[in-house]
């Protein structure tokens, strides 16, 4: 590191002893890194793990996904990470550019996973640009569109298929008052929400090979334009006094439609039950294409890891189809692994096999490049500025770009 | 002190005016609903059950008061053992801040040597180093010294403070030197006089760093995330975030687990807060 | 100050010579009474800044330095509008929460100093928030601040006030901010002035009484000059607190909605982890730690700075 630091070691005589305890600790220690809801434990899966590997003993933490990024960054850098990890899609391409990461292409060839036995956009979602995989699918986020059956019957309509249909019909199920199409959303959750449009009307955030920001291109704008449609009319709240809390707003029939993930499906019931059976999922409306907002979150295995090879038994344990299902059951992951889908509960789940549908019409996210992490951000921005200043969606776009290039370099 | 003690001593024998007496009264009120209001919010919520937390309007009063989400918080969360971690790195706190603030304190009040008012200056400059700004280093300091995981990495950057040094320096310096001489003159060395001599007289001051030191140490979340890795060692302050969960926040759970971790603190503060504000009269202002 | 301390030389020097030995030279007890303190305020406090400076002239990958790079850092950071908004952003919040905070402690001071039932209860209220961990505090006003759900519109409901957008406006989102923080500081602050104001002479007041002076006057006349010092000292603290905002747009809006609660403190952070260009983040934190040693010095120049340091 450096000459002060190294010289304060040494007159630290403790700080060789500890090490060397630790070291011998983890010989059979599986440090895993999850965040928080993902109730690896109480999912029993842990327990699983350990039962069936005994020679591994699992240290499981859980941090809020707010700050493991940053968390892991910290730890990873000084060659203090855990043994696998679970994070965000874009993080990958981040940890495999600063050199975090161990490549998983032997792992994955030694325990013979094929990419048809998986969800489209799996393995090669984590493929970087020196050709190497640094990470495995976890789960398949795909993203639903949630809305409120009991407003929708009342108004005599029904789901939209397309985002003009959803257009049209936010606009019939909105007052600008008490009530409002569509669920506003913030922060990273507004990224989301724009690049479903993006993408399903067949734009980007940047070039194929990831050189170049394609914001500002007639696709992105376009995408850009229907977003602020949407404020505009008042199917999301024009005014920010009125953009609430997007769960308790759904479940108050004051946004009929929102859009959000899996995890709804069994949140709504527990947290929510005063609206079972007026509610329903469908697939995300679709625009020019059929590929929505989605993504696989990954697991990926630190270089520094002490135990490499626990990190990989943990990975290809949870990636076993029935421990996939398990863990969805617990919380809502959709398994990557195709055979998941064919047994159990998954099979009979209209609302699961909907969802499963959306993933293999295709999804993208911001990934395979530096700085997504950075990126999202910029366009979080960009979105802040069209929806609530105004900017011209051009304007915006070009604006965002000019930085995104700078990011997209490394 | 009495109110009528007091009465005598600020007013003279001048009693109040009625108006004087209602504006006193409803500023009081009106200060304390402001920090009142989300406190009772916090403490309302953690005894509602689940389905009630949601209810809009929301319920002043809980109709129904129920302690599943302390059951809750007990089930998900080692919380018997946050408490040791807590206490463990609070105790720290107070007792390294008290001793190492009050020992530079007394030399920097009472003792002359070169350099003394640069040495003094840059003290009081650390309190200006931004917190974010000493993150990644004091991370990589932690690291490099093998107390990642550790009480000590946890503690150790604010065991001693320069807010610290700098009150119990203001304190010593207001305290009459006279019988500190009288000592020495007695026999008793350096050592002697400020362990039997000044701390003795100093024990409002030292309950007032003390209890600083507590707020510290249950107050800060983000650098016990840095450094712990074993969920095992964490304090009861970052058990909190556990909840957070991004979109659904279990607020009973969470709520609960905040009380949880204020509570032991707001009754220390409670019993000693007579010693708290007199030991910092003394501190911060010259006698 | 400076003739007592020569007499506490010349006794410690008689002690010296009375109980000769290693522990009692004074040498010996000024050296180990300040190292412990100098040593770890060295390494927590006083390296990662001197560290800071030195990473700011360097290309950064991730905690160490890659290659010198002269100013580009500082060129860096000083031409993007981020760095500027930040710091506007920093000092609006700074200005406002330091004058609410210290008017509003003094009022609460000065009330729960008087003559009022429940003193302690009162006392007590107020300081509670202070002892709130930040992670509890961020999330709770995140939701008191929800435009339809939250209690604080709710509350305004009832006066009359159409809801606010509080965190999803750029407008209000500072103000947000400046009532969160002032809602947990608030007791510290009354503390500081209620041990200020127990400082106050009964005799002064007597006096003053006997002059004829009203209570406004006296208020003004001998309340507040016995407290200049310590609202000196209060101001400072305030000061540094305010400046080095970061847990609030961390937790709550990431700076956003735009950049409007960009702060200097989480561009800091923002940088060092994002973006991970520490040489960037430490430019920023050079910045902001020059900003606090000026505001700090500027206000101990102005108000006689004999009062706090003696």
């Amino acid at each position: 590191m450096n000459r002060f630091l190294r010289s304060t070691r040494l007159a630290i005589v403790l700080a060789g002893s500890v090490s060397a305890t630790a070291a011998l600790a983890q010989q059979t220690d599986v440090v895993v890194w999850a965040e928080n809801g993902t109730f690896l434990q109480q999912s029993g899966l842990i327990a699983k793990f350990e039962a069936e590997n005994p020679q591994y003993k699992v240290q499981l933490t859980e941090y809020p996904w707010q700050v493991a990024h940053d968390k892991l960054v910290a730890a990873m850098a000084g060659g203090q990470g855990p043994d696998v990890a679970l994070g965000e899609d874009q993080w990958v391409a981040e940890f495999a550019h600063l050199d975090l990461l161990a490549p998983l292409d032997d792992f994955k060839a030694k325990q013979g996973y094929k990419d048809e036995d998986f969800n489209p956009n799996s393995w090669s979602y984590f493929v970087f640009q020196d050709g190497k995989t640094y990470a495995a699918p976890s789960y398949t986020e795909a993203r639903a569109l949630f809305y409120r059956k009991d407003l929708f019957d009342a108004a005599g309509l029904t789901p939209p298929k397309t985002l003009d249909e959803m257009l049209e019909v936010g606009k019939k199920l909105t007052d600008g008052q008490q009530h409002f199409g569509l669920a506003d959303q913030s922060g990273d959750l507004d990224l989301h929400f724009f690049s479903w449009f993006l993408y399903a009307n067949g734009g980007n955030v940047y070039n194929d090979a990831g050189s170049k920001c394609t914001l500002a291109d007639p696709a992105g704008v376009e995408a850009l334009s229907f977003y602020k449609k949407l404020y505009d009319e008042n199917v999301i709240p024009k005014d920010p006094a009125k953009r609430v809390d997007t769960a308790h707003g759904f479940e108050e029939g004051y946004y009929a439609m929102a859009e959000s993930g899996p995890w709804w499906l069994g949140l709504i019931p527990s947290e929510a039950p005063a609206i079972n059976g007026k509610w329903a999922a469908v697939p995300l409306p679709t625009g020019k294409t059929p590929i929505t907002y989605g993504h696989p979150n990954s697991w990926f295995v630190p270089a520094s890891g002490k135990n490499k090879d626990g990190g990989e038994a943990f990975i290809a344990f949870m990636l076993e189809p029935a421990n996939g299902v398990t863990w969805f059951e617990s919380w809502g992951g959709l398994p990557p692994a195709k055979a998941a889908y064919t047994q159990g509960a998954l099979k009979d789940d209209p609302n699961v096999q909907a969802l499963l549908k959306a993933a293999q019409d295709g999804t993208n996210s911001v990934h395979g490049v530096p700085n997504g992490q950075a990126i999202t951000l910029e366009i979080i921005k960009m979105l802040s500025a069209v929806k609530d200043d105004g900017t011209d969606p051009t304007e915006a776009a070009t604006t965002a770009c000019s930085t995104i290039d700078g990011l997209l370099q490394g | 002190m009495t109110a009528a003690a007091d009465l005598a001593m600020e007013h003279g024998a001048i009693r109040d005016p009625a108006w004087l007496v209602v504006l006193r009264y409803a500023v009081a009120i009106v200060l304390c609903l402001f920090a009142l209001v989300p406190l009772y919010w916090i403490v309302a919520t953690s005894l509602k059950p689940t389905s009630m937390i949601q209810d809009w309007p929301p319920s002043w009063i809980p109709s129904i008061v129920s302690f599943e989400n302390y059951a809750t918080a007990f089930a998900d969360l080692p919380i018997a053992r946050f408490y040791l971690n807590s206490a463990i790195i609070a105790l720290a706190m107070v007792a390294s801040n008290v001793v190492l603030c009050s020992i530079a304190g007394y030399t920097f009040a009472r003792k002359n040597f070169r350099g003394k008012n640069v040495l003094f200056l840059l003290i009081v400059g650390s309190m200006m180093v931004p917190a974010a700004a000493r993150l990644i280093p004091d991370y990589v300091v932690t690291m490099q010294l093998g107390m990642l995981n550790s009480y000590q990495g946890i503690v150790l950057p604010t065991a001693v403070t320069g807010f610290g040094i700098f009150m119990m320096r203001q304190f010593f310096m207001s305290l009459p030197r006279e019988i500190e001489d009288a000592a020495r003159i007695d026999g008793c060395s350096d050592w002697g006089v400020l362990f039997r001599v000044v701390i003795p007289m100093s024990r409002s001051a030292i309950t007032s760093l003390a209890l600083f030191a507590m707020a510290w140490s249950i107050e800060d979340v983000l650098w016990p995330l840095v450094v712990i890795s074993d969920a095992q060692m964490r304090p009861l302050q970052v058990g909190i975030t556990q909840y957070l969960t991004g979109e659904y926040i279990s607020w009973g759970p969470l709520t609960a687990v905040t009380v949880l971790s204020i509570l032991p603190f707001a009754l220390v503060f409670l019993l000693l807060q007579r010693y708290f504000i007199r030991g910092l009269t003394a501190g911060a202002v010259k006698g | 100050m400076s003739s007592p301390s020569q007499i506490a030389n010349v006794s410690s020097a008689g002690s010296t010579r009375k109980r000769p030995g290693l522990l009692s030279s004074e040498r010996v007890f000024i050296f180990t009474t300040l190292a412990p303190a100098v040593v770890l305020l060295s390494i927590y406090v006083f390296f990662p800044i001197l560290y800071s400076a030195y990473l700011s002239f360097f290309k950064t990958a991730l905690f160490t330095a890659k290659r010198f790079s002269g100013f580009d850092n500082y060129v860096q950071v000083f031409s993007k509008t981020l760095f500027w908004t930040a710091l506007g952003n920093t000092l609006v919040y700074t200005a406002v929460s330091v004058v609410l905070t210290l008017a509003l402690g003094l009022l609460a001071a000065v009330v729960l100093n008087g003559p009022i039932r429940g003193r302690n209860a009162y006392r007590t209220i107020l300081f509670i928030p202070y002892i709130i961990p930040y992670a509890a505090y961020a999330l709770l006003w995140y939701w008191l601040f929800d435009p339809r759900y939250g209690l604080i519109n709710y509350l305004l409901s009832f006066v009359g006030i159409d809801a606010i957008a509080w965190l999803k406006s750029k407008n209000w989102v500072i103000p947000a901010f400046i009532l969160m923080g002032l809602w947990k500081r608030l007791g510290f602050t009354m503390v500081l002035f209620l041990a200020g104001l127990q400082n106050i002479p009964a005799e002064l007041h007597d006096a003053a009484t006997v002059d004829g002076a009203n209570r406004w006057q006296r208020f003004r006349y001998v309340t507040l000059p016995v407290l200049a010092p310590i609202t000196l000292f209060s101001a400072v603290i305030a000061l540094i607190s305010a400046l080095q905002i970061f847990v609030e747009p961390l937790v709550m809006t990431h700076g956003g909605p735009g950049d409007s609660s960009q702060s200097l403190g989480y561009l800091i952070y923002q940088q060092g982890f994002v973006y991970t260009n520490v040489g960037q983040a430490s430019v920023t934190a050079l910045v902001l730690c020059a900003l606090t040693f000026g505001f700090t010095w500027l206000l101990l120049r102005r108000f006689d700075s004999k009062d706090v340091f003696g």
